[in-house]
């Protein structure tokens, strides 16, 4: 049990174009380095990393051990790494082994499976446009056109999520995909593909779909996010112009590349 | 050029470092409506006297009051003329690099109306503000007149105000000199007393009294006199004799507290590095450490330490909570060598997620010399888990 100190607040992130998050503490880029690192690049440790630990950490002393060994090409990244782990202060001997066991497994597998394990960290982390980016780098996967069709869902592009979720479906008939495709004609009404599958399932597997998509819809309509947008309206136009602009850009940022 | 404001609720007393000289200037002001211009002090007396306006005084009483001034049919907030008050007596001197005041009184309403004025009139980098324990501190240091372990004391008597200051050096374990200085007041003495024909025999007994009260028992290296009141202290007979015999150095200086204040802005914008510590109304006298580990090792972080002035106190850290579900603390209180504890819990929110991502900011600020708010705020964890809006606010005393 205890607290880990992070240090004074810092409101400077660094951008991990990589996962396209941003970091604002050493304990979030070690967080992030021990979780993901299937995302990280032989170009993960550069200049703006070390000038961001040294200006915006204040952390001097990894600054210097990490600007050392950067000079002197001959070590391994995942030294550096390692180096970043061990200053954070959060993992302790068996989770840094736990971390290099993961590693040499990331190493000894091939570039299809590599593609796929940092598409669905790319997903996990809800950064769906680089999910989807990333799924099509690898060639006619089943499953990649199943994830592909889920991500297209999430950032509400139904259109793409139905083309792929048919493709995904041709090519394995799981009742699964059935159901997304389901939801995704509910929710965009001008494409109703589904006619041509409902002799596939039961009246009663349908039924099933529809309460859990009612289900999700009021649970979202519920949600803090919504309620904090449907305040903003109930203050008035001054205060909407103050607030909105922030939804917005919030909005842009995760659809930009629909 | 730095200045050295001191203020009390009558006077202000201002010191320039280029010439080392204090101006006594009354804490008044006038409106000339016809010529739409204020003025200040002794000025705002002589418009007074030919009818070209009213003067208004007992501007802090009206401030602490939260009242309203009418002058010429406009309502001022008291705030306000206050502050056309300094930026009149700023236009007096050049303009300075640096600006230290010191108050009578510290509470945080007055701190924090004397900083919003002074950084609406100068740059926020160009403030500060302190009290006149510190004041007297400064000017003592500056003299190369103290020791430790002998007694400094201060009489002041001003308009409102009888009060005592005592000043003792004490060295810390890895030789730091601690000054502390404690403050005993009389409110009810003032310098109406000394008006009219017994006035000066019974301001005389009044004052022997008080010395005798507060010098009781105690060995004194100085005693400084300070304040309108004392300004001629040999006319108090029987008062001059007492402090002589108790004490071999008895000084009278009237401007102390400005020419103190004006060695501190000296020493800021100098950047002069103090190793010292002081205690006084303007610090805490305690260190406050939060525990950070509970396993085999204890782990502190310092909070806030002896010495700090509580105003100005703003620690704002980010902690990641792994299997905790309270905070606790440390006070350690370095000068009577004790020590003490509290404790707060957490929201159990904190327990829901994956190890080592509930980060939160812990904030510490004094709303008083020894009332403290932590405040607690869930973070997230950047950009991979939200945060959930928890935000808790623990008030405490340090006792």
């Amino acid at each position: 049990m205890r607290i880990i100190y992070c240090g004074e607040e810092n409101r400077t992130p660094y951008y991990i174009r990589e996962a396209d998050i941003n970091i604002y503490s050493l304990q979030e880029l070690a967080y992030f380095i021990m979780k993901y690192p299937m995302l990280i690049g032989n170009s993960f440790i550069n200049k703006s990393l070390l000038l961001f630990i040294k200006n915006h950490l204040n952390n001097a002393n990894l600054y210097d051990e990490l600007a050392n060994a950067y000079s002197d090409n001959k070590k391994d990244i995942v030294d550096l790494l390692l180096l970043i782990i061990d200053y954070s202060g959060m993992y302790d001997d068996e989770d840094v082994n736990k971390f290099l066991d993961y590693i040499r497994y990331l190493k000894s597998i091939d570039k299809d499976e590599y593609l796929k394990i940092s598409a669905d960290s790319l997903y996990r982390l809800k950064k769906y446009h680089k999910a989807i980016l990333q799924y099509q780098k690898i060639p006619d996967n089943i499953y990649s056109y199943r994830c592909i069709g889920y991500a297209y869902a999430k950032l509400l592009n139904f259109k793409k999520a139905i083309e792929y979720l048919e493709v995904a479906y041709s090519k394995e008939n799981k009742l699964e995909i059935l159901e997304n495709l389901y939801i995704c004609c509910k929710l965009n009404k001008n494409i109703n593909v589904f006619d041509k599958y409902r002799d596939l399932v039961t009246d009663e597997e349908v039924a099933e779909w529809e309460y859990n998509l009612v289900r999700l819809q009021l649970n979202a309509k519920n949600s803090k996010n919504v309620s904090a947008t449907d305040d903003i309206f109930l203050m008035g136009d001054n205060y909407i112009k103050e607030n909105i602009n922030f939804l917005i850009s919030e909005i842009k940022e995760k659809y930009r590349y629909v | 050029m730095m200045l050295g404001i001191s203020i009390t609720e009558d006077k202000i007393y201002v010191n320039n470092t280029n010439d080392n000289k204090t101006d006594c200037i009354p804490f008044l002001i006038l409106r000339d409506v016809d010529n739409n211009t204020w003025h200040i002090g002794e000025s705002a007396r002589e418009y007074s006297l030919a009818n070209k306006g009213i003067i208004v005084d007992k501007l802090l009483y009206m401030y602490d009051n939260n009242s309203y001034i009418t002058i010429s049919n406009i309502e001022y907030q008291s705030r306000t003329i206050i502050e056309y008050f300094f930026r009149e007596l700023l236009l007096q001197y050049d303009p300075p690099e640096y600006v230290v005041v010191s108050l009578y009184k510290n509470d945080a309403k007055l701190i924090t109306l004397f900083t919003n004025i002074f950084e609406n009139i100068l740059d926020k980098n160009k403030v500060h503000i302190t009290s006149l324990s510190e004041a007297f501190i400064q000017y003592v240091i500056s003299t190369g007149k103290s020791e430790d372990s002998k007694k400094i004391g201060l009489i002041d008597f001003s308009n409102k105000n009888l009060c005592y200051y005592e000043m003792n050096i004490r060295k810390t374990k890895n030789g730091k000199n601690v000054y502390i200085v404690e403050k005993i007041q009389n409110p009810s003495v003032t310098m109406d007393l000394i008006s009219g024909t017994t006035g000066v025999v019974v301001a005389d007994n009044i004052l022997t009294e008080f010395a005798k009260r507060v010098t009781k028992d105690k060995i004194y290296q100085h005693i400084y006199l300070t304040g309108e009141g004392l300004s001629q202290y040999i006319l108090y007979r029987d008062f001059t004799n007492y402090l002589c015999a108790m004490c071999p150095s008895v000084i009278q200086e009237n401007g102390l507290f400005a020419s103190g204040t004006a060695e501190i802005a000296n020493k800021i914008f100098n950047g002069v590095l103090d190793d010292n510590i002081y205690v006084t109304d303007m610090r805490i006298d305690k260190t406050i450490k939060l525990v950070l580990k509970y396993d085999d090792k204890e782990n502190y972080k310092n909070l806030c330490s002896i010495g700090d002035e509580w105003y100005y106190i703003n620690k704002n850290i980010n902690l990641i909570l792994d299997g905790i579900s309270e905070l606790n603390f440390i006070v350690d209180d370095v000068l009577k060598n004790k020590k003490d504890g509290f404790s707060y819990n957490l929201s159990s929110t904190y327990i829901d997620r994956d190890d080592k991502t509930n980060m939160i900011n812990l904030k510490i600020r004094f709303v008083e010399k020894n009332e403290y708010n932590i405040i607690v705020r869930d973070k997230g964890f950047g950009d991979f888990y939200e945060n959930r809006g928890i935000n808790q606010v623990f008030e405490g005393v340090l006792q």
